[in-house]
């Protein structure tokens, strides 16, 4: 026990000193958390069924949404149920072509936001679900401003999927001004397209 | 209704392509020349090889994926047709790189600017390097030919968002000019980076790989270089895996082997390839990257930055300002602002972010481009390899290069304002929106300038391969033949002992050119006619 125990602290600092935590003193810090926190949310928590997910999972949904509201300076209204599912699911599809150790630490940050004592490591004393905007609001200026590279290498990452994802939506281009391609092409490709898992 | 699609013709019924899904079981290949990447150096180079008579293996890690699939969604071309689905960056994630992973290579998805190594640069290598014979004028022949051969032209009809560029230059007496482009019939869209659907960016995809494959060469797409192989010194061919999961592999053996995975696909390979000697820990090192920052000017009238091509006026007015190896000196181009791209390079947060994005319409897109690795205090990255064989670049943010980045953005600005812009934002998460060049003056000089604070992108990977005349500091010489292994070639944008200070696709096609010539040996010239221009007197160069 002790040994399997040590064996994940180390797997744990393996991961902490490829998100770039060596030498910043926090290697220590972040390692057991990341040790813990595969003790108590197992990888087997189950993809959310209907959206047929491979890598995003249930519990990391409201986190996701919390994040990309208060990044993207979303109005509660342009959240639609439609246009959540379809970010998580473009978000899904596109983990799969990340490099496995890239998708890893992002994998790992979701986790790690999911649970209470990481999530104030990261900045975020109130739930998911009871933080106020305000709350959200700092909790991202504390990442993207903090001292401490991995928490910026980290929200980074997740920023920049997460607005791609989001602003691949149509209504969410549409609401930016952007018309699609110019009339002279538009016969010519393929306009219905579904986003499939 | 259907645009013509060269990869759906009658004509490609007859050629030879073999998707890596489709191999379950090991295979034995043989050619006269094997060819890894299908990109700007290895497309070039497949052509030239199957004109001359040899039989070619052109393998590709990406998928085939041709003009009318290319819908024109940027969420389906960033996962499908660039490396990582787009999400590739440096080691420390400070810096985003985009290259392309699909037959092409990154032509397929590239901007279509096409200019000529710069004289300052090729001079610099000279005297560092030692490549003596690539002066500009030897060059110039080779320049010539790939620009008749790709239809690069100068395009007058810039957007408004390039004409930003012309008019800021003009009222503050900047120098400017258009761009040349490698197109041919160009509807001047602005979806050159979610692969062309009306074929006529003159990518390798239609112009040298349905060349090479009209000539019987092979091309085995969705196959990844895994090792090279190596017997008494010689290259003998690689080891490769297919992505089906049946754990295939397939040996291909050639007596010539040209290495055009880009510049980390073929740096890692040959790190990969223990039997590779790498006797002074030169291969992928300086590798180098054009850093590139963002700067966004909101106009009085709509831009629509996703219309038109994407890049038709520069300015190289700051690109050698301090000398060759003084101050990190940056080009200065359009960047095309369709929303999921502009909306990873804007920064801000919550409102303040919101706000940038709801005048994208209008918004002005410019990127300035830094020429780095011609000081001591640009040293350039390293590519590494994970546990798991991908690789990584190691690229250190110096102070010399965000000094670099200060004064790119600040250039910027003032050409936005210059041009008529209301107000102009950077992109850095700390840029508010400055209503004045004075107050952007100094508020962008009072940014903080640390890694991931500012966006900063790549879409143009060099070096790794260096050439030079001196084995203790290059990996290949002046023709691209590694140092050690005598049948082994780089055919990429790995060959660069530095960047470039211009977009690098052009000048990959003119070294490739001349190697691939200098390869086959004697005086011919393999290319039809009608892409020999007149002055071109090659026979003393390939002799
Ligand atoms: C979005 C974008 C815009 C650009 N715009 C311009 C522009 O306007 N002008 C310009 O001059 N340049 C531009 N460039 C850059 C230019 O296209 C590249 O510099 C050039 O194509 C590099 O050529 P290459 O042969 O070195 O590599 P690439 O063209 O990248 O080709 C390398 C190929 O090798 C394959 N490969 C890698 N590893 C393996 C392996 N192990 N096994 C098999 N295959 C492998 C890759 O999948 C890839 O297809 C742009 C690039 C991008 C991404
Ligand atoms: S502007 Fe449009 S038509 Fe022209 S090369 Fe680019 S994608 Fe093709």
């Amino acid at each position: 026990m002790r040994i399997n125990r040590r064996r994940l602290l180390q797997n744990g600092l393996d991961q902490t000193l490829r998100l770039g935590l060596i030498g910043r003193g926090l290697a220590v810090t972040t390692a057991p958390l990341l040790a813990v926190n595969r003790w108590l949310i197992p990888s087997a928590v189950a993809a959310d069924a209907t959206l047929n997910l491979k890598y995003i999972k249930p519990p990391n949904f409201k986190i996701i949404y919390a994040i990309l509201s208060a990044s993207l300076g979303l109005r509660s209204d342009e959240l639609t149920p439609k246009a959540k599912s379809e970010t998580i699911l473009t978000l899904d599809n596109h983990l799969d072509k990340m490099a496995p150790s890239l998708r890893q630490d992002l994998r790992m940050f979701l986790d790690l936001l999911d649970f209470p004592i990481s999530r104030i490591f990261f900045g975020l004393n109130s739930t998911w679900e009871e933080a106020t905007p305000d709350e959200l609001d700092k909790f991202i200026e504390g990442l993207d401003h903090s001292t401490i590279n991995i928490k910026r290498y980290a929200y980074q990452g997740l920023l920049t999927l997460l607005q791609v994802a989001w602003f691949s939506g149509e209504s969410a281009a549409q609401s930016v001004g952007y018309p699609g391609p110019p009339d002279s092409i538009k016969p010519y490709i393929e306009s219905d397209r579904e986003i499939k898992p | 209704m259907k645009l013509p699609d060269p990869f759906k013709s009658e004509q490609a019924t007859k050629w030879n392509i073999i998707d890596g899904n489709d191999i379950r079981e090991d295979r034995q290949l043989a050619a006269d020349v094997l060819i890894i990447g299908s990109g700007a150096g290895g497309g070039l180079a497949a052509d030239i090889f199957s004109r001359a008579g040899r039989r070619v293996i052109l393998i590709e890690d990406g998928g085939l994926r041709t003009s009318s699939s290319f819908n024109l969604h940027e969420i389906d071309a960033y996962k499908d047709l660039y490396q990582e689905g787009m999400t590739r960056v440096t080691k420390d994630g400070a810096i985003s790189i985009l290259q392309g992973r699909t037959v092409g290579g990154s032509t397929t998805v590239n901007w279509t600017s096409s200019f000529r190594t710069p004289h300052q640069t090729l001079e610099y290598w000279n005297a560092n390097w030692g490549t003596k014979s690539l002066t500009t004028e030897a060059m110039r022949p080779w320049f010539e030919i790939m620009e008749k051969r790709l239809s690069i032209q100068e395009w007058a009809a810039a957007n408004a968002n390039n004409d930003v560029i012309r008019r800021g230059c003009e009222a503050l007496s900047l120098s400017w000019h258009h761009i040349h482009r490698n197109v041919k019939g160009c509807w001047n869209l602005g979806y050159c980076g979610l692969g062309c659907p009306t074929n006529a960016k003159q990518s390798m995809l239609v112009t040298t790989i349905p060349a090479a494959l009209e000539r019987g060469t092979i091309l085995i797409h969705r196959l990844h270089a895994r090792r090279l192989t190596l017997e008494k010194n010689r290259a003998t061919g690689v080891e490769a895996n297919v992505t089906n999961g049946s754990g295939a592999i397939v040996r291909i053996k050639a007596p010539i082997v040209i290495l055009s995975a880009g510049a980390i696909g073929s740096p890692s390979l040959l790190l990969r390839s223990e039997q590779i000697p790498n006797p002074y820990q030169r291969t992928g090192k300086r590798t180098f990257l054009h850093p590139s920052v963002f700067s966004f000017g909101q106009m009085p009238t709509e831009v629509a930055g996703y219309h038109g091509a994407p890049q038709s006026i520069y300015s190289d007015h700051f690109l050698w300002e301090g000398g060759t190896s003084g101050a990190m000196g940056y080009k200065i181009e359009a960047v095309p602002m369709h929303p999921a791209f502009a909306s990873a390079l804007i920064r801000g947060r919550g409102e303040n972010y919101r706000q940038k994005m709801n005048q994208l319409a209008s918004t002005n897109g410019i990127l300035s481009l830094l020429r780095d690795g011609f000081h001591e205090d640009s040293p350039g990255g390293t590519i590494e390899l994970r546990d798991d064989g991908t690789p990584t670049v190691n690229y250190p943010i110096t102070p010399y290069l965000m000094d670099g980045a200060k004064r790119a953005y600040l250039t910027a600005a003032e050409i936005m304002f210059a041009a008529g812009a209301r107000a102009v934002h950077v992109g850095h998460f700390d840029s508010p929106v400055y209503k004045s060049w004075n107050e952007a003056k100094r508020g962008i000089s009072e940014l903080e300038y640390k890694p991931l604070m500012l966006r900063i992108g790549s879409a143009h990977v060099m070096g790794g391969c260096a050439m030079g005349s001196d084995p203790e500091s290059s990996v290949v010489n002046e023709n691209g033949q590694h140092h050690q292994i005598e049948n082994l070639y780089v055919c990429d944008g790995s060959l660069f002992p530095t960047s470039l200070g211009a977009n690098p696709q052009l000048s990959i096609y003119g070294l490739v050119a001349r190697i691939v010539h200098k390869i086959i040996g004697g005086t011919e010239l393999y290319f039809d006619r009608e892409y020999l221009p007149g002055t071109v007197q090659l026979k003393d160069d390939i002799k």
